[in-house]
């Protein structure tokens, strides 16, 4: 059952916010408390968190729009596929301090969901029913409807020696989103080749210099060369559904970026529309954003190629993880005496070991036009 | 404190980071050609600026000419109203 959450009020003079960032994308998993979205007004920000545990199914308004109070401005439900509702209009601003609706609380819905109860049949005590009155009205009915039943989550493993349970932060769940894509629905293979750094390196100092540039852009620049090669190769801008494969219309090119202890993927929309020097620089922007944790939601999903470097920390070879719904992602390394690892990631439902090493051969180099830049 | 020392413990502290050493580094040296600090390191070092100093950079600015040596970054940081 989706439980909708709504825009609240900020201050008695703003019948509209603006919707600003979304802090947990449509398939994560919340605990009461995480952030979900943010909205503000000329006067004040405000962080809207979840009141309960779920998944965000969904966002009904449009990021960056000014959306009525008390509207629906997301969905949360006990499953990540769960349908949203199709038709939801937004509701009438209510005075402030004033709940907008007499529906169940999200622990409520979420508990009448596991007890296949009906909220109609159970008395609120207050203005929205809560899970206090769905478990009162469960044990009154039936003590054993709640303490064993088969949807009941386990407190611990019989296994586990004793411990804590700490929750996974946004940024864990993602991640653990994407290791289990790619161990469950990947067919993933690795493959990696040696090449001379000098011709990127010499290439990159050039580019720096003439747009005195303060941070290198070797890596962006490299990535620059896999997005024009994705946009060339179909096969490497795609994911498998059923048995076709699905062809991406443009390339949105994931980077890797480390903000303190979190990884990040950051997401450039249509980066095959850039030329060079634009790439470098909304990068360089998207960097930027990435590393204030200032992102929207459009700046971290999307990707469907992705490139990502371990060369900060010396690591001469690294196997990274697909991230979900892509087939490939290249792998740059810390170079020695002039040489590197060039490896890549790829899904083997679409693409060979031999056809992306090609692709690593050819993205060791700089192309011919991108040497005169 | 001054921005130059401001700057320079900052510096040296994002190279300990990196298990590098940055003691030696001069206010005129130019950050990137050191090697001290890599693309990340820089950006990093970008955002304690605008944070510790209270002012925006816009992405245009981010040159070698306002930012490639402490010196540079000191003359630009004490130019800007926070």
């Amino acid at each position: 059952m989706a439980i909708p959450i709504r825009t609240p009020r900020l201050n008695n003079n703003d019948d509209v916010v603006r919707f600003t960032h979304v802090h947990s994308t449509p398939g994560t998993y919340v605990r009461q408390g995480d952030a979900i979205a943010e909205v503000e007004t000329d006067k004040a920000s405000v962080v809207i968190e979840a009141d309960g545990e779920g998944y965000v199914l969904g966002f009904a308004q449009t990021l960056g729009e000014m959306i009525p109070v008390g509207s629906v401005l997301a969905w949360l439900g006990g499953a990540a596929d769960e349908p949203i509702p199709s038709v939801m209009a937004p509701a009438t601003a209510a005075p402030a301090g004033t709940p907008v609706t007499t529906e169940p609380t999200l622990k409520a819905a979420l508990l009448l969901n596991r007890l296949g109860l009906d909220a109609a049949d159970i008395p609120a005590t207050g203005i929205r029913l809560t899970a206090q009155d769905v478990l009162a009205h469960a044990r009154q009915r039936d003590a054993s409807a709640v303490v064993g039943s088969p949807g009941a989550r386990p407190d611990a493993l019989p296994d586990l020696a004793p411990g804590a349970r700490v929750p996974l932060s946004v940024a864990e769940r993602g991640m653990l989103k994407t290791v289990q894509w790619h161990r469950d629905v990947a067919v993933p293979g690795y493959v990696e080749i040696e090449y001379d750094t000098a011709p990127w390196d010499e290439y990159a100092a050039t580019f720096q210099r003439r747009h005195q540039l303060l941070m290198s852009p070797l890596l962006p620049l490299m990535a620059y060369r896999l997005v024009r090669l994705a946009r060339e190769h179909p096969k490497l801008n795609c994911t498998v559904v059923d048995t076709e494969r699905h062809q991406y219309s443009a390339v949105n090119l994931g980077f890797t970026i480390q903000s303190g202890d979190r990884l990040t993927l950051l997401s450039l929309h249509d980066a095959d529309r850039l030329a060079e020097t634009e790439f470098v620089d909304a990068l360089g922007t998207l960097m930027r954003q990435g590393m204030r944790e200032k992102l929207t939601a459009d700046q971290i999903s999307g990707v469907t190629v992705s490139f990502s470097s371990m060369s900060r920390w010396q690591v001469t070879r690294h196997i990274p993880v697909l991230p979900p719904h892509t087939s490939l992602i290249v792998a740059h390394a810390h170079g020695r005496n002039g040489t590197s690892a060039l490896g890549a990631s790829y899904d083997h439902r679409v693409l060979t070991g031999g056809e992306t090493a090609l692709v690593l051969r050819t993205l060791a180099k700089p192309s011919e036009g991108e040497g005169r830049a | 404190v001054s921005t130059a020392d401001r700057i320079r413990q900052k510096v040296q502290q994002i190279a300990r980071e990196l298990g590098r050493d940055a003691r030696d580094l001069t206010d005129d040296d130019i950050l990137p050609e050191t090697g001290l600090l890599d693309s990340a390191a820089i950006l990093e070092l970008i955002l304690w600026v605008e944070t510790d100093f209270g002012i925006e950079i816009d992405q245009g600015e981010l040159s070698l000419e306002n930012f490639g040596s402490i010196r540079r970054m000191t003359a630009f940081i004490d130019a800007r109203p926070a």
